[in-house]
């Protein structure tokens, strides 16, 4: 990895830069009182001090709702499968999303990769940022706080001047547009200082190491904790479908009303819906809302570990933050970790 | 093959629900060419009572309401209510709180032994339905979804999901974020989350998803400042009858 440093005041010219190159620039910007990804039509639109997007830039690799496929119907059926992209540059993603993309790469190339996601993946650049935790954030239990990889390149804010990690080739050609100096050990040392104090920022936190949860779970199937959230939870689905490591979706045809062709579209969907797991026989296998929170609970950090041992949050806090009646999974981990379960028999 | 004739129907309602069939006017010209229209009061005159699919709309409020619902139900081999006062009662059931006499009395004055008027309730309680459009007003895609879901033999979409799903997948900024109680939790969808996208509430006009957690969501509710007379007022707008069906 380069490490280079550019002056803070060309950031804006950088971005305009950007903007006049790529056909798509995507950035955080002002949305009531929230933030949101949205496309750059000028740089100063850019809100780079903000803590988390209403929905994370996930959706420039899989967007909220997309056509799959475009089809007619008898006597003369044809389908052809779409996919559209175009190259894009995303600037302003926090560590945690970054992370949440390097976990979608994975899904995403397994046993059935997907056209879609990997197309629009490879035409994209990820420009990464540093950031300041609030008190939903909690990165530091469940990740390195150090940005290592799944950016193209990383800008760290030193004060006046920007540190700029440079990873990939499409990295080194998007900062090539900017002047910048090779970093010094001074500009190291001061990124590692505020990674440190980065660290005492947070007040959510697991009382426990997330990476042992697969075996704390264990013999907690039954725990209170599931009954006690699935009491409370509305089952609005806001929790998963704002979590930048979800990935399911539903699958429906369209048809015209002309009724002589239509679209394949697939549109998010997520297990805390209550129709979720129903199935065309008429059965729901996750009949009761606390199975939909345990199902949840263990995606994130039972069954990816085992599999792609990795956990499956990222301490985004965005579920937190969009949930009702506040169910966070900071909570439900230090009861898991607390063994509740075991205590009470 | 003959295309197959529907026929719109009113009882009590405002007859929002069908200016919202005739608001489809991109649309209007190729539902003609896939179904014919036959009755159809507010936008035209004649009236024939040989009909596949007919679209009730409004509740049920007089005793003459019901052998004109059944003569609808006898001719039509499919019926689908449309709106809220049709498939719920809607806003019409909130004076069922209250003595006949006096819902009549507050809305005729001393006119009011000239009008009748009993309990209001949905369609369902006096024929057997095929299927609901919910919605006050209903919206105007989901009429057309419906039209062609019956076309081809599908049952109708019934949008068991929250508002929010919709509302989260727009990326509104959820009013509840920002200290505004919203019903969106434990409403049907299928309006697109129409009034969160313009900054109002949810008031749950589309009915409550099947599985509504009713108890949480008036903690979470009270959480928000909204007293119980509140809370008690923004589940009754639209979704008081369904509650006395629940409790009875
Ligand atoms: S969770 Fe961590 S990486 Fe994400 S915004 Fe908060 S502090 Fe930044
Ligand atoms: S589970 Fe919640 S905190 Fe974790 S990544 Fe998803 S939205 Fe963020
Ligand atoms: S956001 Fe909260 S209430 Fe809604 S489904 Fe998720 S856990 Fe349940
Ligand atoms: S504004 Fe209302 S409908 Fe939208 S997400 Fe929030 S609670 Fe749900
Ligand atoms: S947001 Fe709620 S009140 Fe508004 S149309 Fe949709 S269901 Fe009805």
């Amino acid at each position: 990895m380069e490490q280079r440093v550019m002056e803070k005041k060309d950031v804006k010219s950088f971005i305009a830069e950007l903007i006049k190159l790529y056909p798509a620039v995507y950035g955080p910007v002002a949305k009531g009182k929230s933030v949101v990804f949205d496309r750059l039509k000028d740089a100063g639109e850019a809100k780079f001090s903000y803590t988390r997007s209403i929905l994370p830039p996930k959706k420039y690799l899989m967007p909220q709702q997309e056509c799959i496929m475009k089809f007619d119907m008898p006597p003369n059926p044809k389908a052809e499968s779409v996919v559209e992209f175009e190259d894009q540059v995303i600037v302003g993603v926090h560590p945690c999303d970054i992370r949440a993309i390097k976990l979608l790469d994975m899904i995403m190339n397994g046993g059935n990769p997907d056209d879609n996601y990997n197309k629009r993946r490879g035409h994209t650049v990820i420009i990464g940022i540093d950031c300041v935790p609030d008190q939903y954030c909690y990165c530091s239990s469940v990740m390195d706080l150090r940005c290592t990889d799944g950016f193209d390149i990383f800008l760290t804010d030193l004060g006046d001047q920007v540190l700029v990690d440079v990873l990939t080739e499409k990295g080194k050609e998007v900062i090539s547009k900017i002047e910048t100096k090779p970093a010094s050990s001074t500009h190291l040392k001061k990124q590692d200082e505020l990674l440190e104090a980065k660290k005492k920022l947070f007040t959510a936190k697991f009382t426990g190491p997330a990476q042992l949860l697969p075996l704390e779970l264990e013999g907690q199937w039954e725990a209170p904790v599931w009954e006690d959230m699935g009491k409370k939870c509305l089952s609005c689905g806001q929790c998963v479908l704002v979590c930048p490591t979800c990935y399911c979706f539903d699958v429906t045809d369209e048809l015209a009303l002309s009724m002589k062709k239509g679209d394949r579209v697939r549109k998010w969907d997520g297990c805390q819906l209550a129709g979720f797991a129903y199935v065309g026989s008429g059965e729901n296998f996750r009949e009761e809302p606390g199975a939909r929170v345990r199902h949840r609970y263990h995606r994130k950090f039972k069954y990816h570990v085992d599999s792609h041992s990795m956990t499956f949050c990222t301490g985004c806090g965005r579920c937190w933050v969009h949930c009702p009646v506040e169910i966070n999974l900071v909570e439900i981990s230090n009861r898991i970790f607390k063994r509740e379960a075991e205590c009470k028999a | 093959m003959s295309k197959p004739r529907i026929a719109f129907f009113d009882f009590s309602c405002c007859e929002g629900c069908q200016l919202q069939v005739l608001n489809c006017e991109d649309e209007l010209l190729d539902l003609l060419a896939l179904v014919d229209i036959v009755q159809f009061r507010e936008a035209m005159t004649e009236a024939d009572w040989n009909f596949d699919i007919a679209f009730v709309e409004g509740s049920i409020t007089r005793e003459q309401d019901e052998p004109r619902l059944k003569k609808i139900r006898e001719a039509a081999k499919l019926v689908i209510a449309i709106g809220a006062c049709s498939g719920m009662a809607g806003i019409n059931a909130i004076r069922n709180a209250m003595p006949v006499d006096k819902a009549k009395e507050i809305v005729y004055g001393n006119k009011k032994d000239a009008f009748e008027s009993t309990f209001a309730r949905p369609i369902d309680t006096v024929i057997k339905v095929d299927g609901y459009i919910p919605g006050c007003p209903i919206d105007r895609k989901d009429f057309l979804r419906t039209v062609q879901a019956l076309l081809v033999g599908k049952k109708p979409p019934d949008h068991d999901y929250p508002v929010c799903q919709e509302c989260r997948l727009r990326e509104n900024e959820c009013l509840l974020t920002v200290g505004i109680p919203c019903m969106g939790p434990i409403t049907r969808g299928g309006c697109d989350a129409i009034e969160p996208t313009f900054g109002s509430p949810c008031i749950g006009c589309r009915g409550l998803v099947s599985e509504a957690n009713i108890e949480s969501c008036k903690q979470m509710l009270e959480k928000h400042g909204l007293t119980i007379e509140d809370i008690s007022k923004y589940m009754t707008i639209f979704n008081s009858f369904q509650k006395e069906e629940k409790h009875a």
